[in-house]
């Protein structure tokens, strides 16, 4: 498959009056044209802040990109100036945010805020940009879109301006969608809808997707490859199946021990114990280890990422090759 | 919208009642009549006056007949200029003072808006330290102050415009810069804070996120937004500079209407005091209703309907 998008050693920090915030640490990944990949973890671990670098929309002052490359159409968008940034938002990769009631501005009519992508980008006059974002919203499957395009955010319900932003997203067929926990705040039979309707742009306009979310559950129907994050860091990576099927980090397996499984009898939903770490002071060795129940002494060290068959990679001292257990057994064990 | 103006009149005539009736009892409270000066008068010919002016009825018929002239849109006759009503005073002071506060509104809102633009597009960095350094000095100096600067430097020293009296546009120069200063001041503070909230919205990085420019970002995506607080201050604001500043009309020698709410309290000239506060209240309640207006064409939000109701 054709690589369309590669992140290489990304670092994002924040400088802050406590000091400087480690958000996002060497985190490194691939994605092809058409695919989708989940990115999973528990609030804080640098998932919105991983694609905002994406974007090039980390607010600065205080956050910064310091170190490794995001290599896009065979730029480096890290080096990239505000005028090809701009020329790229939007058009070749553009994003959903988190929060749709906010994230669409309150005094500009749906139909000009959707308009006017195609007004940067195409130097469409207004009259035919909004004819655009006419169809734009039949796609998104919002009935009566020539009375829609003249309303107001207010004016609709959060799972119409959740369709809003994903219309928008989809203006002028990016080749790269980020959808940063696109359905968060919207209730449960919408959520469904959203999944559906990214899935069915994606196979269409093979728009290649990144996901975002801490929900393992919806990750698992829609990618083919899920990262999973903690503490700025990508801890295990693999195919979605042979993640969920075989897990190597005790946090991936924490997590995957949280969701609700139909196909398994389980009495009570575990939770992973504990806090993730401060930040701003990062433990030097695996972060994960003051809540892990498999924690040993190597761990004080930082783990070394281990790649294993079928692309499964994973950062933790049990997979070492020098490591007595496995994981499989220890899980199993942990499980009873 | 039928119904928000018709709640509007309402409450106009309810706080014009008020006003008046509140002027009236205060002045009357007051010892003194328009007539105590400091040359006695023979006590026949104050009676006179006093018969001729209404003064000797009792309080309540006084207050119902100026009432009911007041309904007539008569405002009855000054107590000290024998020759002028209060109608012609108004008639002759206020075209001045709206000329100049007009200029004076305009300078504020035409410098005051970018300044607080430009201080938020450089946040903590030289402009906005500039612009904010500034306005402290805007907000702190008295216009007294400034027009004698004004005056020493541009009118004595470089002789670019007169010093004082109305006789054209020149002369309107110094006054209505003395009078923009404060609101002008007033105005790029609110302007650049309301901007920096704006910007930091969730919305402003999803335009960002498109593509849009920092031009278009702030044109298109921030400044309605943000000037709903300014317009809220510039609303009143405006009623009181457009009636007329007495500091500055005397400075300047202006024949303007801002001078008569000063000499007319002096004089206990009863009619002209109503007169102008009757006058002054009607402007604030009008360009509250402006105020309203603008809020609705900003932000969509805003039902006047709605606002009415609170
Ligand atoms: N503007 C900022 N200033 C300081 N720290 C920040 C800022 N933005 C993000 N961070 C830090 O970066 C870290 C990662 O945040 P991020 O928003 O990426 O988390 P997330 O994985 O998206 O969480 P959630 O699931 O809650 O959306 C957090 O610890 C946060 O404190
Ligand atoms: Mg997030």
């Amino acid at each position: 498959m054709e690589k369309i998008l590669s992140v290489e050693n990304l670092k994002v920090i924040f400088n802050t009056y406590a000091g400087t915030v480690q958000a996002v640490s060497d985190v490194s990944f691939t994605l092809d044209k058409g695919e989708i990949i989940g990115i999973v973890g528990e609030s804080g671990c640098g998932k919105s802040v991983t694609s905002s670098a994406i974007m090039r929309l980390i607010p600065s002052p205080p956050g910064q990109i310091s170190g490794g490359r995001i290599i896009f159409d065979g730029k480096d968008l890290v080096s990239l100036d505000e005028k090809a940034l701009q020329s790229i938002r939007g058009n070749q990769i553009s994003m959903i945010f988190q929060d749709p009631i906010v994230s669409l501005n309150p005094v500009l009519t749906v139909g000009l805020q959707l308009a006017e992508s195609f007004m940067l980008h195409q130097k469409l006059p207004k009259k035919l940009a909004l004819e655009k974002a006419v169809e734009l919203l039949k796609l998104v499957g919002i009935p009566a879109p020539e009375e829609r395009i003249h309303q107001y955010p207010h004016q609709m319900s959060g799972g119409m301006r959740q369709r809003v932003m994903i219309a928008m997203a989809l203006a002028l067929r990016p080749r790269i969608l980020i959808a940063d926990e696109p359905t968060t705040a919207l209730d449960v039979t919408v959520q469904a809808q959203i999944m559906e309707l990214i899935k069915k742009l994606n196979t269409e306009l093979s728009t290649a997707v990144i996901l975002i979310t801490h929900d393992l559950g919806v990750v698992a129907g829609m990618c083919s490859r899920v990262l999973v994050m903690y503490a700025g860091k990508i801890v295990e990576s693999a195919p979605a199946r042979e993640l969920y099927n075989s897990p190597q980090h005790p946090y991936t397996w924490g997590l995957l021990k949280s969701v609700p499984r139909p196909d398994k009898q389980k009495a009570a939903l575990s939770s992973i114990p504990g806090q993730p770490p401060d930040l701003l002071a990062p433990p030097s060795g695996c972060a994960f280890m003051p809540r892990c129940q498999f924690a040993m002494e190597i761990c004080k060290q930082p783990p070394k990422e281990t790649v294993g068959s079928e692309n499964h990679s994973c950062r933790c001292w049990l997979v070492d090759p020098a490591s007595p257990y496995s994981p499989g057994t220890l899980f199993k064990e942990g499980e009873a | 919208m039928l119904q928000y103006v018709s709640k509007r009149i309402l409450s106009l005539v309810l706080v014009l009642y008020i006003v008046i009736t509140a002027t009236f009892l205060l002045m009357h409270a007051i010892p003194g009549g328009p007539f105590t000066a400091e040359k006695k008068l023979a006590p026949e010919v104050l009676r006179n006056i006093n018969a001729r002016y209404h003064l000797d009825d009792p309080l309540w018929q006084q207050y119902t007949d100026y009432m009911g002239n007041i309904l007539k849109f008569d405002f009855g006759p000054s107590f000290k200029y024998q020759d002028r009503t209060v109608n012609k005073i108004i008639a002759d002071g206020f075209p001045v003072s709206l000329q100049l506060g007009s200029l004076a509104v305009l300078l504020a809102v035409a410098f005051g808006i970018p300044a607080g633009i430009i201080a938020a597009l450089r946040h903590n960095r030289f402009l906005d330290y500039l612009v904010m350094s500034s306005s402290t000095l805007g907000i702190s100096i008295p216009s007294f102050i400034l027009a004698s600067l004004l005056i020493y430097f541009l009118a004595f020293k470089i002789k670019l415009f007169p010093a004082a009296m109305w006789n054209g546009f020149s002369y309107m120069i110094l006054p209505s810069i003395s009078l923009a200063a404060l609101p002008m001041a007033v105005i790029a503070r609110l302007m650049r804070s309301s901007m920096l909230e704006v910007l930091s919205q969730d919305f402003i990085r999803t335009a960002r996120a498109k593509g849009v420019g920092q031009g278009l970002l702030i044109y298109r995506h921030a400044l309605k937004n943000s000037l709903i607080p300014v317009v809220t201050y510039v609303g009143p604001m405006a009623a009181g500079v457009l009636t007329g500043s007495f500091v500055v009309e005397s400075i300047f020698n202006i024949p303007g209407l801002g001078r008569h709410f000063v000499t007319s309290i002096y004089n206990r000239d009863y009619t002209v005091i109503l007169g102008i506060t009757i006058f002054y209240s009607a402007l604030i309640v009008f360009f509250n209703f402006l105020v309203d207006i603008a809020y609705v064409l900003l932000d969509p939000r805003i039902s006047l309907d709605k606002k009415g109701e609170n």
